[in-house]
Parts: C-alpha cells; structure tokens; sequence
C-alpha cells in the first residue's frame, strides 16, 4: 500500500485561472487531503480553476461530491471549474450519473476560455 | 476460472479508509475473471466501495462519536466483513458491519441526483441501487448492518 494515493500538482503558471493535477484515487480515504489544499487555493482568491484528470484513475461519492461543492462555491464567486481530460472510465461514471450536466468537461485545452466565460 | 465453478471469500479486514483501494483490486480481479466487462466491473468495483466506504466514514466514526460501541459483547467493533461469492453468472458480494447506531444506518440514501443537490448528501447509496441489479440492507438483531448487492453477468 503506497503511503500516498493522491497526488495534487498546482500549476499557476497561467493568468486566466489556476491549475490543478490529480494523480491517482479520489476516494474518501484521499478527498480529505484534495480538500484541504483546496481550501489553500480558494484562500489565495483563485475562482477559475481547471483540474487535469487524465492520471486519475478512480473518483467514488466523496470525490464526486468534493468537486460539486467546489462548483457550487466559485459559481457563487462568478467562477467556475473545468474538468480536463477525465480517462474513460471516470467520464463513464460522472456520464452515468447525470454529473456531465453539471461539471465542465473539456477533452481539448481549447475549450477552456469558453468554459470558463473568459 | 471455471463458468459454473462456485467461489466463495470472507475478507475481515480493519474498518480505516486506508484499506479501500486493496479492497477495489480484490473485487475487480475478481469481476474480471468472471468475465464482466470493463463499464460493468467498475460499476461493481464504486458500489463495493461506497458500501465499505458508508460503514468506515458514517457508522463507525458516527458510533466512535457518541460513544456507542459494545465492546463487550464485540472486542473488535470497527471492523468489516466482507463475503463474496461468484458463479457462473453472477457476483454476490456482502458487506457487514458490527456498529450499533443508528438502525437507518448510513444506507438511506437519495431516489435521484436532483434530491442528492438539494440535501448534499446520500449520492454513495443512490450509486450502488443504480449500478447494482439487487440490493437488500439485513438489520441483525445482534448488532451492525449487513449490505448484499448482487451484479448479474450479461453474456
């Protein structure tokens, strides 16, 4: 058992919005530490943010219900979250769910302005 | 493995979110050999998981919480039991806990995901009755919940 699930990478490089790399499970063993550095970011004053999905594997509830709460609180804020690459099987799972409705996702790095209202 | 060969496993194992991903392999292994194909086997591997996932994060820590444990009549209370049994067409996996809380358990869940967005919580439970093809919650009179959920094998 690896001593860490999940890897979060923050890439601010950009102007426009911030980021983000997850690598490995969301699960609710792991959505504990991906909130907390969460919460880090939203306290620097970011409200577009971008999480690359392509290297997670696994995404359960508490992963799913961690990104919905991050929706809800940068579209308070008039941002908004864009999910980037999600592999198929977790596409199948949000897509199965209704969640594809809900959350931005974006397959090209292309469609991020647009999602982002920018 | 054989299409009519009968198998059957009991897995005890600690009742910590730690041991999650272990239990995901096992049973996608395990769904795999029996020939599920790859979007039924992580509906399969997800249910199994919120189901184990319920028990650790709502029965146990909320019974940890107001103190509710039998430690008598049960020495090792945060614990998980999980019996799987497959055949040729289909997967029978039971999940059991020994908490004594609340008898609604975690496992009330919502009918839908507008019901999840409006209250915020239950989506783990509304994943297994959606991707499961039988689900059936067992109150023992001793103590805990029992959760079978049963995937039938689509050839």
């Amino acid at each position: 058992m690896k001593s860490f699930d999940l890897n979060v990478i923050v890439d601010k490089k950009r102007v426009e919005f911030c980021m983000i790399e997850l690598k490995g499970f969301l699960d609710a063993h792991t959505v504990q530490d991906f909130e907390n550095r969460l919460k880090e970011i939203l306290q620097e004053g970011e409200t577009n943010l971008v999480i690359d999905l392509k290297e997670l594997n696994y995404i359960s509830s508490a992963g799913i219900g961690a990104l919905m709460s991050l929706t809800q609180d940068l579209r308070r804020k008039k941002g908004d979250l864009v999910l980037l690459h999600p592999n198929q099987k977790v596409f199948k799972i949000l897509d199965l769910l209704g969640f594809t409705k809900i959350f931005n996702v974006a397959n090209d790095e292309k469609d991020i302005p647009d999602l982002l209202n920018l | 493995m054989e299409n009519n060969q009968e198998i059957l496993f009991e897995i005890n194992c600690p009742g910590n979110t730690r041991i999650l991903s272990v239990i995901r392999r096992f049973i996608c292994n395990i769904a795999q050999e029996m020939g599920f194909k790859e979007d039924e086997i992580a509906k399969i591997e997800i249910s199994v998981d919120e189901a184990c996932s319920n028990v650790i994060c709502h029965a146990y820590d909320c019974a940890k919480e107001k103190g509710n444990v039998n430690t008598k009549q049960n020495p090792e209370p945060f614990k998980l039991k999980i019996i799987l049994k497959a055949d040729g067409n289909h997967i029978r996996i039971s999940i059991s806990d020994f908490g004594i809380g609340d008898k609604r358990g975690p496992h009330h869940g919502v009918s839908d995901l507008d019901e999840y967005l409006d209250q915020g919580h239950g989506l783990g439970t509304y994943i297994i009755s959606q991707f499961m093809d039988k689900v059936e919650v067992h109150y023992p009179k001793q103590a805990g919940t029992t959760v079978t959920m049963v995937k039938f094998l689509q050839r």
